[in-house]
């Protein structure tokens, strides 16, 4: 069994999401494209919709070859996002670390953090 | 990107929210029927927030969300509407308006003087809420009153906790929602302010391939379940940017469970997969769920769910159609004509100046036209030439707006105004409907805001004054507008005392400005006040009296080649008018020559013109039967040259005033795009401007104002003309 590290950086938002697709294509469609593709998020800094739309994609993917993409290193905006759109449980075995408490409040917090200004 | 774009709307359609909340504020005190403007407030201050918090400019919601919540108690008159309130909610309005320019210059930190004033406002907000400062300190932490401290539900301002009611919200995104600036995630956050959601589930059936999806467009779907003390109207609005891309359904709480079935239906979904989204989100249990199921599928559903289906259309209406049935009133009442565009005012001035190469270029054409002597050719350019004309009164119009928007600006500097100099002073506006060049419009605003403030300042008496003369105990100031002869006239007059004329000619001779002043007409003393450095102001109040405005006014007014005159009758009141030409960029204008001079005369202001016939030693002539003083345009300019053989005198009038100008030839009319003159020539006296012909040649457009001024100083100041 293949494994292979994808680490993604800076934002996984539209803005990126051309370029991410593209990358991602690459590694998952090349004829030697590894039986388990680990994608490292811990450095994404934004994440919006069309980023989640992209991993859920890969997911689907690779399951469709019989293949599959896990998740390490989820990064704060990341989890914020499966959150707020409810996909933990598309996400919840395919990640090597353990996911946050879906309880707590603090992540919907956190949510709100990303669009509001440090205060004074 | 297209996300600055939604967000440069939102700024835009604030500032006009703001605008209309504060027009509405300063009438709510004294209007008969209250229930209007409070409703017209209550709504301005609600779309506002409900924008902000799609963008996620958090301190704007949660400021805004307080004054809501005062307004609220007024709505259900709780809370009673007096002068201070309405002082207090300006205030609020001025600092909403100074967030929303902080995000208009693109400041992603706090500042803290606002905070500072934000701390003020809410305190005084808080009074009114009778709830303590716990909400003071969520409010100067911006999102903070959203953060678990009312356990996440904002109608509880502290006493009453509203039950809270279960809503399910069902969104189908559509491709292109995330390219038009809006992302699902931030519905789903602002969701989370307005009460608990209980669940989220994601329908993402639509996904397609990697390698086939287009990674800008959206292809989810969400179903949300909420508890929430808000009101369907709260909940709808959430969504009223983004109609146009998103099917959305809301069921209400208390829904039966066909009602849920009847979404399901109208979806086209998968009812099983729906409906474990519905579980999920908290809206149906799971055994409802089989219930459900089991009905539609025996079949059983078909009569009910269509009876359901008559009642719901009575009942629930579908939430679309409702939303874009109030998005439409809404607009409608907005604008009385329900067409009309925004245009990038830089591509109007650039059409304009376009439009301007285009007449010039036509004017050439004509001319070659005309010396090759082909009658066809000119019979055609006289047709372009027509409609060139026609384009060029079309655009110009396009620049013309009503000033009504700027004279209701006023409503507010006198409504602050009148209150910081303990008079009682109304403001009454005629006019409104009249049009000008934008321009014109943006640059009159400062000059007319001064004289309102001198108005009301030193013109209106106090109130005791007033009763002891007998008039009423407020004072009026108008503003009026109007169209005359190619000019449009803005008189601004007060009911007040009038202008001393004493105390004028004492300061003007004070002032070495004149050494008498007897035998000096009252207009001519009114006149004065224009001079700088002048100010009869025994005191020297905060707002006028300075001695530093009525020059600059003046000097202003001049630049947009207006002039500016005084009426005034002591004890009654005082009339400033101001005389604006409308349009600053092409005119209709009358060509002469003087010596081997062009000059092009403003059209509008041409009377007729007349051979002339010199007599000696006068300066004037008898234009059937009425004297007619006349300026010799060749000893006024001092052009070269010997006067022709057969001189003409063209007749111009201006405010009410005849003047002859003796030209040499008289070549007729023409279009003229004026050029303003660059800085050098600014000093020269009696010309306004320039322009290239379509010869090629160029003239020089006479200012008729400043030409009458100089007339009329040289025969004051006793110059005899001698005649050559």
């Amino acid at each position: 069994m293949t494994d292979s590290n994808l680490r993604l950086e800076g934002e996984l938002t539209i803005y990126t999401a051309q370029d991410t697709r593209q990358r991602l294509v690459q590694v998952l469609a090349a004829d030697d494209a590894p039986d388990v593709l680990r994608m490292d998020l811990s450095a994404v800094t934004e994440t919006d919709t069309a980023g989640i739309q992209l991993l859920l994609a890969a997911r689907e993917h690779a399951r469709a070859r019989g293949r599959e993409v896990r998740f390490a290193g989820m990064a704060q905006s990341v989890e914020a996002a499966i959150q707020l759109l409810g996909l933990e449980d598309a996400f919840a075995d395919a990640r090597d670390d353990a996911p946050p408490d879906a309880a707590c409040a603090g992540a919907y917090a956190g949510a709100c953090d990303e669009a509001v200004a440090p205060t004074a | 990107m297209d996300m600055d774009q939604a967000l440069q709307t939102f700024i835009t359609e604030s500032r006009e929210l703001l605008a209309e909340m504060e027009s509405a504020l300063l009438i709510v005190a004294d209007a008969e029927d209250r229930g209007d403007a409070v409703n017209a407030i209550f709504r301005a201050a609600h779309t506002i927030k409900g924008s902000a918090g799609l963008f996620g400019i958090d301190n704007i919601v949660s400021f805004t969300h307080h004054v809501e919540s005062v307004l609220d108690r007024v709505r259900e008159g709780t809370v009673g509407i007096d002068g201070d309130l309405v002082v207090l909610m300006l205030g609020c309005n001025d600092y909403i308006g100074r967030l929303v320019e902080r995000v208009a210059e693109g400041c992603e930190d706090d500042d803290p003087d606002l905070a500072g004033e934000a701390a003020g406002l809410l305190e005084r907000l808080g009074a009114h809420l009778d709830t303590p400062a716990a909400d003071t300190a969520c409010g100067a932490t911006q999102a903070g009153a959203y953060r678990g401290d009312n356990g996440g539900y904002p109608g509880a301002d502290g006493d009453t906790l509203g039950t809270a009611d279960h809503w399910h919200i069902s969104l189908r995104f559509h491709e292109g929602v995330l390219r038009n600036g809006m992302d699902p995630l931030s519905f789903v956050r602002y969701l989370h302010k307005l009460g608990q959601v209980t669940g989220v589930a994601c329908q993402t059936g639509r996904l397609p391939p990697l390698e086939a999806m287009d990674p800008e467009a959206c292809y989810l779907g969400l179903e949300i379940g909420l508890d929430s003390p808000a009101d369907k109207a709260t909940i709808e609005s959430t969504f009223e940017f983004v109609l146009d891309d998103c099917d959305i359904r809301i069921i209400p709480p208390r829904s039966r469970t066909a009602d849920y079935m009847l979404m399901i239906e109208e979806l086209g979904e998968e009812p099983a997969m729906l409906g474990e989204m519905l579980v999920r989100c908290g809206t149906l249990t799971p055994r409802e769920l089989d219930e459900a199921l089991r009905a539609q599928r025996s079949g059983e559903a078909d009569g009910p769910l269509g009876e359901i289906l008559i009642r719901q259309q009575t009942v629930a209406e579908p939430v679309v159609d409702r939303a874009l049935a109030k998005q439409r009133q809404a607009k409608d009442s907005k604008h009385q004509e329900s067409r009309s565009m925004r245009i990038d005012a830089d591509k109007l001035d650039h059409l304009i100046s376009l439009v301007g190469e285009l007449i010039t270029a036509s004017s050439g054409a004509s001319v070659a036209a005309a010396r090759a002597g082909n009658a066809e050719l000119q019979a055609c350019n006289s047709q372009v030439a027509d409609l060139v004309e026609a384009v060029r009164d079309s655009t110009l119009q396009l620049r013309m707006v009503k000033i009504g928007a700027t004279f209701n600006r006023f409503r507010r500097v006198v409504h602050d105004v009148s209150r910081s100099l303990g008079k009682h002073i109304e403001l009454a506006v005629r006019g409104e409907d009249t049009e000008l060049d934008k321009t014109v419009v943006e640059r009159i605003g400062d000059p007319l805001t001064h004289l309102v403030r001198n108005a009301m300042d030193h013109g209106i008496e106090s109130r005791e004054a007033r009763l002891a003369l007998g008039k009423p105990a407020h004072g009026t100031i108008t503003l009026d507008a109007r169209h005359e002869s190619g000019h449009i006239v803005i008189e601004v007059s007060d009911d007040g005392a009038g202008l001393n004329r004493e105390r004028i000619v004492a300061k003007a001779i004070e002032r070495g400005l004149i050494e008498d002043g007897r035998g000096m007409r009252d207009e001519d003393v009114f006149r004065l006040i224009f001079e700088p450095g002048f100010s009869t102001a025994p005191a020297v109040t905060d707002l006028s009296g300075r001695g530093v405005g009525m020059d600059v006014v003046k000097r202003n007014i001049e630049a947009l080649r207006g002039s500016v005159e005084v009426f005034s009758r002591a004890g009654q009141g005082s009339t400033v008018a101001v005389r604006l030409p409308l349009t600053l960029a092409i005119i209709d204008g009358f060509q002469v020559v003087v010596g081997r001079s062009l000059f092009v005369l403003p059209l509008d202001m041409v009377d007729e013109c007349v051979a002339y016939t010199p007599v000696e030693g006068r300066d004037y002539t008898d234009l059937r039967g009425q004297v007619l003083p006349f300026i010799r345009l060749r000893r006024m300019f001092d052009l070269p040259g010997p006067a022709a053989a057969r001189e003409n005198i063209v007749v111009v009038r201006h405010a009410g005033e005849r003047i002859g100008l003796v030209v040499d030839t008289l070549l007729g009319e023409t279009q003229a795009v004026i050029k303003p003159l660059s800085r050098l020539f600014a000093q020269a006296r009696g010309i306004s401007g320039s322009s290239i012909l379509g010869s090629g040649e160029v003239a020089l457009i006479l200012d008729v104002p400043a030409l009458m001024a100089e007339a009329r100083n040289s025969a004051m100041a006793g110059h005899a003309r001698l005649s050559v």
